[in-house]
């Protein structure tokens, strides 16, 4: 087996993918803007989007924000900074978990639906049934969810900032020992509007990517129950890190100058 | 003077990567008249509504609806020309998420932004032409049985009374009375609506029943087209094993060079051991079976060698590959320096 034919073929296939993911991402962003718009649908899908997803993004946001503050006291102690249990609590609850740790839990719900109802939807040509009915399918299945995710997620997060908050605050309170009140007034007043504002930008682009990301795969999925359960699993796995590397690039795009 | 047709392919090509599945379609169909396309499974009957349709889009040649071309169209040419078909999906492809009216009018809501209250009407003045009643209408299609699904996607893919339907298999998957159902609902729905029907099928007395011309694919061309009455006479040897279900013909040569060879009945006159050794080198697990067979008993009976018994069966050309290939596993050489030669 000749190596460069193996890796040229790796670099091609990549490139491939790249290209089509482009191609795809263009279509679908150009049909969220032209009529006609379906309000019930995005509606529908902010419904299970958004409102659904509350129980895991309200839990996780709970146990991510006291393990935090429990991490900070213990950790802290080394360098005699027990004390900022509640601002750094804040500021890393608003600034980075919320909107991570809520964008990869919804995406491992959301994306995988996503993708395994529109996989199914395309190999039993349900897809090329939409067309023949003079259905843009890009407006009528793509559309509304990207819309709903790019609006839900930000409001999941900001729910979550303060779940997260709170599962610090109960944390801090009960075990660390805290007074309730002296935590209260450091989390407010340590904590900045930028530092909300960049959390909820970031899971508006989380949104994105999840809602893309499902319907990407789905929409290629081929060859019967196999091709959907792998273009779930693609779903899930593309979202988490395409979530994990836009992170990245927006951190470093606001919070260094 | 001649009309001019409503569907024309001209040398329509499909390829995808180096596999070619159409390669030169020629078809034409004309205002009110119901085509069926034939041919055995894997033909490209498929691919070839789809490239009407604008689903696929084929490597080279014309389509023309309406004296229209097709094929290189924009996304909003497009959307106008599908608003004159009509499809019925093989599998019914029904919407899940949505209740079966909402299935049915979903042409009308969508398409011509008809009001809720009125398309619901219309859809179940549709299912009732079917044969469905209306409290059919509110079920969700996973309730439905196979045959009232094709009925709604048939009831689905008229609601907005389309100038030209299409049919992808129709009676696959049925039974014969629903089948006939299918047929008849079919041949009434064309004829009332005056539209241009082309369905593709293997189910000869479907195919018999609601056609007005016939046209066959084999390899990716149209070998034969002509009217349904036809067909049974036309004398073309492809079109003659097809119809008539035959296993034994021209295209059936081409089935039997992907089998590995099978043992034949001329095995019998060897000694019975060795006949039975050979039988079960010659299955497709040759392999396996190979290693146990040949392991204790051949190899102790050298009176003759099994390539001096082999070589003394009738020759007749799967005999010959089989005994070579069977030869050559036994013995681990390989075919091009292994001279059989007659003892």
């Amino acid at each position: 087996m000749n190596i460069f034919a193996l890796v040229g073929r790796a670099v091609l296939t990549f490139l491939a993918e790249v290209g089509a993911l482009s191609r795809f991402t263009m279509r679908a962003v150009r049909s969220c803007f032209a009529p006609p718009v379906y309000l019930r649908l995005i509606g529908q899908q902010m419904l299970r989007i958004g409102y659904f997803s509350l129980p895991v993004v309200g839990l996780t946001a709970f146990f991510t924000g006291g393990v935090l503050a429990l991490q900070i006291y213990i950790g802290g102690s080394r360098f005699n900074a027990e004390g900022f249990v509640a601002n750094i609590v804040a500021i890393g609850i608003t600034r980075e978990l919320g909107p991570v740790i809520a964008g990869l839990m919804v995406a491992g719900r959301v994306s995988a639906a996503i993708a395994a109802e529109i996989g199914t939807m395309r190999v039993t040509e349900q897809i090329d049934a939409l067309v023949t009915l003079s259905t843009n399918p890009f407006k009528y299945l793509v559309a509304p969810r990207l819309i709903a995710a790019v609006i839900s997620l930000p409001l999941l997060v900001l729910i979550a900032d303060i779940i997260g908050i709170f599962g610090g605050f109960i944390v801090g309170t009960q075990s660390l020992g805290f007074n309730p009140l002296v935590y209260i007034s450091n989390t407010v007043d340590f904590i900045e509007p930028s530092d909300v504002t960049s959390g909820l930008i970031k899971s508006s682009v989380f949104g994105f990517i999840i809602a893309l990301m499902g319907c990407y795969s789905g929409y290629r999925s081929m060859g019967g129950a196999q091709g959907v359960g792998r273009a779930t699993t693609n779903a899930v796995v593309a979202s988490s890190i395409l979530i994990l590397a836009a992170n990245y690039v927006m951190t470093s795009i606001f919070f260094t100058s | 003077m001649a009309e001019t047709p409503k569907i024309e392919l001209r040398k329509v090509q499909k390829r995808f990567g180096p596999k070619t599945v159409l390669d030169s379609i020629d078809l034409t169909v004309e205002k009110g008249h119901s085509m069926v396309v034939i041919g055995g499974s894997g033909t490209g009957k498929s691919v070839m509504l789809k490239c009407i349709l604008g689903l696929l889009h084929p490597t080279k040649g014309s389509i023309k609806v309406d004296g229209e071309e097709v094929t290189r169209i924009s996304e909003r040419h497009r959307e106008k020309v599908l608003k004159k078909f009509g499809m019925l999906f093989q599998g019914a492809a029904l919407f899940d998420s949505l209740k079966v009216w909402e299935n049915v009018a979903f042409a009308l809501i969508q398409g011509e932004n008809m009001e809720r209250g009125k398309a619901r009407d219309v859809a179940m003045e549709k299912l009732a032409k079917v044969g469905l009643s209306s409290d059919v209408g509110d079920l969700n299609p996973s309730e439905l049985s196979g045959g009232m699904q094709k009925r709604v996607g048939l009831a689905r893919a008229i609601a907005h009374d389309p100038e030209i339907v299409f049919f992808d298999e129709p009676t696959t998957g049925l039974d014969p009375i629903m089948a006939d159902v299918i047929n008849q609902l079919i041949v009434d729905t064309v004829q009332d609506m005056g539209a241009t029907a082309l369905s593709i099928t293997h189910d000869m007395a479907s195919a018999r029943k609601i056609a007005d011309h016939m046209s066959m694919i084999y390899k990716g061309n149209i070998i034969w087209t002509g009217t349904a009455a036809e067909v049974d006479t036309c004398g073309n040897p492809y079109v003659d094993e097809f119809v008539n279900g035959r296993a034994d013909g021209p295209m059936q040569m081409e089935v039997l060079k992907a089998l590995p060879p099978a043992p034949s009945a001329k095995w019998q006159n060897s000694p019975p051991d060795l006949s039975v050794r050979i039988a079960a080198l010659s299955r497709p697990n040759g392999r396996a079976n190979a290693t146990a067979a040949t392991s204790g008993t051949l190899l102790s009976k050298r009176r003759q060698g099994p390539a001096q018994l082999l070589l003394q069966q009738p020759r007749n050309s799967l005999a010959a590959h089989a005994s070579s290939s069977i030869l050559c596993r036994w013995m681990g050489t390989r075919r091009k320096r292994h001279a059989i030669s007659p003892a």
